[in-house]
């Protein structure tokens, strides 16, 4: 069932069967941007971070944060709330001179959990990418049409659990259609 | 035709389950493993619809998705469901069914007596008829009389769910030749099968069969599936059409054999298969035989009785006669001779049958006449009396007693997907029937549905009975297509399968001509003299059979009929009683009415509390783009039609921006934050196209320009506090931007901290009064919102965007998508100067030099004064021509004002920049009034009010 104090406005978890949802509120999220049309462009951000960003379609994990390829030249972090802003502005810092930057989007953006056995057959009532254990493996991460909306979806590695990322203003509807579409 | 009391043995139905139901009123009973036809088979039930044209009583002719005329209205109330076929009905306890088109039931229909005016009746009559002298006369009548069945009145409770599913090896169709298939795909360990069926249980003919080793076959394959984890058996899947790239759509019923009793859980899947490699072994349809009076109740297709006798095990006759022009009828007879059924007789259009299956059937006791004919039925219930005529012997007939006809007129495979595909088909003559023709990559056919029969048919073709009525022999059962009705439509020129189709309705409705299109095709090519293969076939367009709304639909119903957006404030919004309304995607306050107000009420109540104190705006969908780089405001530049150029940090500038066509698609404020860093306005509606028009300049046309964009939309919840009172209440709270009046002017943007929270305020009015956009991070929106309501307490109201525009219409300001068309360039704005004025190149530029831009008829926007104070109109009333003969323009905009006691219209009007001060005609709601163009603005035209 949704908890929710109103309808469609906190849904902040679904529950059916062996399918659950939920807000990870620990988390924070942070967007980074390179002009990456400049060659050696993300390669530089790379090293000024301390840390390989993944390539297309993965996921790289270390040090409590996990970063997802998002787009060309874009990958998204999400780490530990508690340390979101001094996370920006210390590799702020670090990428200054370069063609790069990082913004937050913990506001505007929601992270939510997804697990239980039945995880596959509810994701794949709302995305049509192969979510097959063998096709989509752990450390893969896509951004795709889910339940009609654009989402970052990735399964990361050594977690029993999906992660995705919403527009948080369309977190009440996500909620909601995952409620209904979840039935068995 | 008979009831069956007692089951015949090795059927495939469990009679220690037995199941009660209903069938128009008549409490009957059936067992576990029955289907709906089955089981009124087994009660005796030989009447069970009515033809749509003639209502003339019909019986089950088919046992399948071929079924034409078992259609029946499924339960009732919110659960009931129209044109369900019988044969594809599971049956279960309590089930409740009724005959459709008929009064007052299926077995006593008034509307019978239509079948004696069928010589008055005939295709097409009613394009001919009802012309004269005009449709509307004859429209409610016929739209009446129309359709079958009755859709439900009340919401479906039912849930229905969309399931995508990707697969190396789809295999359609789980019969003796799907499931070879399968298996052999299986043999791949690394390869993921699916197999897809639309029967209860999987076997296809194999069910049907009364032979050992076919059930043992049967069997020892469903285990060796199991067996294989890479093989996933969907049942209860009928694959309704194949797409582009091996996309298949299924439909699978999921709990319609629990009926009502299923709710809760989805009701049907709608699948999108993704299919690597496509395996179609869908098997074939039994056609019927043209004879006069052949769809009489009791005339059943030959492969029907055989699954009705061994999976079912009925006894439908003590006097069967079966009717063929090819072999594999005569196994069928043998059959249920071999189980001691009365198969009295077989009646052979050919001339010469296969000594073997002569010496069987005489040796079982059945009679034989060879190149005969049946040239007509009686029986008033059901079929009771045949009479035969030697296709050789002149007129002379005979008769011949039968309670049970079983008819075989050859086989069609089942190649619709295969069509769908793209495969073409070709004729085969030996079997009179249409196989598939040509190879698809990925796309194999095998079995009966690519014309493998196991064992030969030798058909005679035979489309129509010589010499015998063609206006009594039934092609298309549904719809009482008859041969003369193909014939006339060839009389009266109608070559094109596709358009003898829709002049006859031959193939039409439910069950999409499975039993009439080539028979029909058959006609067709008599009747013109052409060849089958030339006559063509209709297009095998999906789906294939009929699928729900509520399956197409999904959860899309209702509130998730597609995605909503909600502010960050919506708890806030809701507690202060806030109507919502839909803008886009949006989910936003169109006003807060108070009890007994009204909108028009509430809006009007709040436009006056603005321009007096103060009111509050929860604006966070204004869109909020930050565009960062080196090359920032160069590209920004080439951007807006304005120059930006110089805009100096912490300056906010007013924009226009153009497509390539010189067409204003948004405006909005760009503020300068950095040298290298801008934070660009749009219209709420327009952040995320606007982010991709910049995306798609920047990666396509200028690559090289050092940019990045963030869409920081949601990143921010924004709220407007607009009024005279306004700068007051906001001093009320701990705010380390100094926001008095000379500190802090019109347009201007600063960035601080507001109750503690990091905030950015911009200086800019869309109401005509002093105004502040605040901006704080998106989840403290709830948060400054009560603290703004508190610290404004009586001097401010919450307001909603109705409200913002009718205040921003009194202000004369333009709301682009309301006060613009889709050809609304910015001299029609009254922006020509600055097009002029700006030496650097912008999008659109080159557009706005042509000779359509300098017409100087074109709409423009204007304000309209209503020369009677007291008159109204609304946005979408037409501006009349000079002559009142055309449209010259249209109000856009338009409220009353509670300010200056009249309603206030913006418009885009021809030629109106040179015309002001002229009157013109507005015409709405049948009535003209008579109005002047003046420039927008009315309220406040000086503009002094927003700098208090």
């Amino acid at each position: 069932m949704v908890e929710q104090a109103d309808p469609g406005v906190t849904a902040l978890s679904v529950r059916r069967g062996r399918f659950f949802a939920a807000e990870d509120a620990g988390l924070g999220l942070v967007r980074i941007q390179c002009f990456h049309r400049r060659e050696g462009v993300a390669d530089a951000v790379a090293e000024r971070l301390g840390r390989p960003l993944p390539r297309t379609g993965e996921i790289r994990e270390g040090e409590g944060e996990r970063i997802f390829w998002s787009a060309p030249g874009e990958w998204v972090v999400a780490l530990p709330i508690d340390v979101e802003a001094r996370w920006i502005r210390d590799q702020a810092g670090n990428l200054a001179g370069l063609p790069a930057l990082l913004s937050p989007m913990g506001d505007s953006h929601m992270a939510v959990e997804l697990g239980g056995e039945d995880v596959r057959d509810v994701l794949a009532r709302a995305s049509t990418v192969d979510f097959s254990p063998d096709r989509f493996v752990e450390g893969r991460t896509v951004v795709t049409r889910f339940a009609g909306i654009t989402v970052l979806l990735g399964r990361p590695r050594g977690a029993d659990n999906w992660l995705l990322v919403v527009d948080r203003s369309l977190a009440a509807y996500l909620f909601a259609w995952l409620e209904s579409a979840s039935v068995v | 035709m008979k009831a069956t009391p007692i089951r015949l043995p090795h059927a495939r139905i469990d009679p220690s389950r037995p199941l009660a139901f209903e069938f128009e009123g008549r409490r009957l009973q059936g067992f576990a493993g029955d289907s709906l036809a089955s089981a009124l088979l087994a009660n005796g039930e030989a009447v069970v619809a009515r033809s749509f044209k003639l209502h003339r009583p019909r019986g089950i002719l088919g046992a399948g998705k071929e079924e034409p005329n078992a259609l029946v209205q499924l339960e009732a109330g919110a659960f009931t469901e129209p044109n369900m076929r019988a044969t594809l009905v599971p049956l279960y306890d309590g089930l409740s069914a009724r005959g459709q088109n008929a009064w007052p039931g299926v077995r006593h229909d008034l509307f019978g007596l239509l079948g004696a005016f069928k010589r008055f009746l005939p295709a097409s009559f009613y394009y001919k008829t009802f012309m004269w002298p005009s449709w509307h006369l004859w429209e409610g009548a016929v739209r009446r009389l129309a359709g079958l069945g009755r859709a439900p009145g009340v919401p479906d409770p039912q849930t229905y769910v969309q399931q995508n599913i990707h697969a190396d090896v789809v295999v359609v169709g789980a019969g003796r030749s799907g499931i070879e298939a399968a298996l052999r795909a299986a043999a791949d360990r690394d390869a993921r099968i699916l197999l897809v069926d639309d029967q209860e249980e999987i076997g296809g003919a194999l069910l049907a069969s009364p032979h050992l080793q076919d059930r043992a076959w049967l069997d020892h394959a469903i285990a060796q599936l199991a067996a294989c984890s890479n093989v996933t058996v969907l049942r209860r899947t009928t694959v309704n059409g194949c797409y582009a790239n091996n996309v298949l759509a299924a439909l699978e019923r999921r709990t319609n054999h629990l009926g009502p009793a299923g709710q809760g859980r989805p009701r049907e899947r709608f699948w999108r298969i993704f299919a690597g490699r496509l395996i179609l072994a869908a098997g074939a349809i039994e056609r019927p035989l043209a004879f006069p009076n052949n769809d009489r109740p009791g005339i059943m297709l030959a492969s029907a009785v055989r699954e009705y006798t061994h999976r079912f095990g009925l006894t439908l006759g003590s006097h069967i006669v079966f009717y063929t022009n090819n072999d594999s009828a005569w196994r069928t007879a043998l059959e249920l001779a071999a189980r001691g059924l009365g198969v009295a007789a077989i009646v052979d259009l050919r001339e010469t049958v296969d000594i073997e299956l002569l010496e069987r059937a005489a040796d079982a006791g059945i009679a034989c006449h060879l190149g005969t004919a049946v040239v007509d039925t009686r029986g008033r219930k059901g079929v009771r009396r045949l009479r035969l005529r030697r296709l050789d012997g002149g007129g002379a007939t005979t008769a011949l007693p039968c309670d049970l006809l079983a008819m075989s007129g050859g086989w069609t495979p089942t190649v619709h997907l295969f069509s769908q595909a793209g495969g073409r088909l070709s004729y085969r003559e030996a079997d009179a029937c249409l196989v598939p023709g040509t190879t698809i990559a990925d796309v194999e056919v095998v079995g009966r549905a690519n014309g493998e029969f196991r064992e030969p048919l030798n058909v005679k073709e035979h489309w129509l009975t010589p010499d015998a009525p063609p206006e009594r022999q039934w092609i298309d059962f549904q719809y009482d297509v008859t041969a003369s009705d193909i014939q006339l439509a060839a009389r009266e020129n109608f070559v094109s399968v596709e358009h003898v189709k829709r002049y006859t309705t031959n193939g039409m409705s439910v069950d999409q001509g499975k039993t009439s299109n080539v028979n029909g095709l058959g006609v067709l090519a008599l009747a013109t003299g052409r060849a089958i293969e030339d006559v063509g076939t209709t297009r095998f367009r999906p789906p294939y059979h009929p699928v729900t709304f509520g399956a197409f639909a999904g959860v899309a119903t209702g509130a998730l009929y597609r995605p909503f957006q909600l502010l960050p404030a919506h708890r806030e919004h809701v507690a202060a009683g806030a109507h919502f309304e839909d803008y886009g995607a949006w989910k936003r306050p169109a006003c807060y009415p108070r009890p007994g107000e009204d909108e028009d009420a509430a809006i009007q109540r709040e436009a006056r509390a603005v321009r007096r104190s103060a009111g509050l705006l929860d604006y966070s969908t204004l869109g909020k783009l930050e565009i960062r780089g080196a090359d920032a405001r160069d590209f920004l530049n080439r951007v807006y039609l304005n120059n930006v150029a110089t805009l100096k940090t912490g300056q906010a500038r007013y924009g226009l921006i153009l497509n390539e066509a010189g067409i204003v698609i948004d405006d909005g404020i760009l503020i300068c934050l950095a040298d290298d860093h801008f934070l660009m306005h749009t219209t709420s509606g327009g952040a995320s196209a606007i982010h991709q028009h910049l995306e798609r300049w920047l990666q396509t046309e200028w690559p090289h320009l050092e940019v990045l964009v963030d869409n920081a939309t949601g990143q921010w919840a924004t709220l407007m506090l607009s009024g005279p009172r306004s700068r007051d209440i906001l001093q009320r709270l701990p705010c380390d931007i100094d926001l008095a009046k000379d500190a802090f002017g019109h347009m201007q943007y600063r960035h601080g901290t507001l109750c503690g929270l990091p905030c950015r305020i911009l200086r800019a009015s869309y109401t005509g009064e002093v105004s502040f956009e605040i901006s704080v991070p998106a989840r403290q929106g709830p948060f400054l919102w009560r603290r703004l309501v508190e610290a404004g307490g009586a001097d401010l109201v919450p307001f909603g965007i109705e409200t913002l525009m009718l205040l921003r219409t009194e202000k004369g300001y333009l709301h682009v998508g309301a006060d613009t068309d889709g050809n609304t360039m910015p001299q029609d704005l009254g922006w020509g100067g600055a097009v002029a004025r700006k030496a650097a190149d912008f999008i659109g530029r080159r557009s706005l030099a042509q000779e359509a831009g300098r017409d100087p008829d074109r709409f423009q926007f204007t304000g309209i004064e209503l020369l009677d104070p007291s008159a109204s109109t609304i946005a979408g009333a037409h501006v009349l021509s000079e002559d009142a003969r055309t449209t010259a323009g249209y109000v856009t905009s338009a409220f009353h004002s509670p300010h200056l006691g009249r309603t206030v219209v913006l418009g885009l009007v021809a030629g109106a920049a040179r015309r002001e001060g002229e009157t013109v005609t507005v015409f709405f709601d049948g009535k003209t009034q008579k109005a002047r163009l003046v420039k927008p603005g009315a309220y406040d035209p000086a503009g002094e009010l927003l700098n208090g």
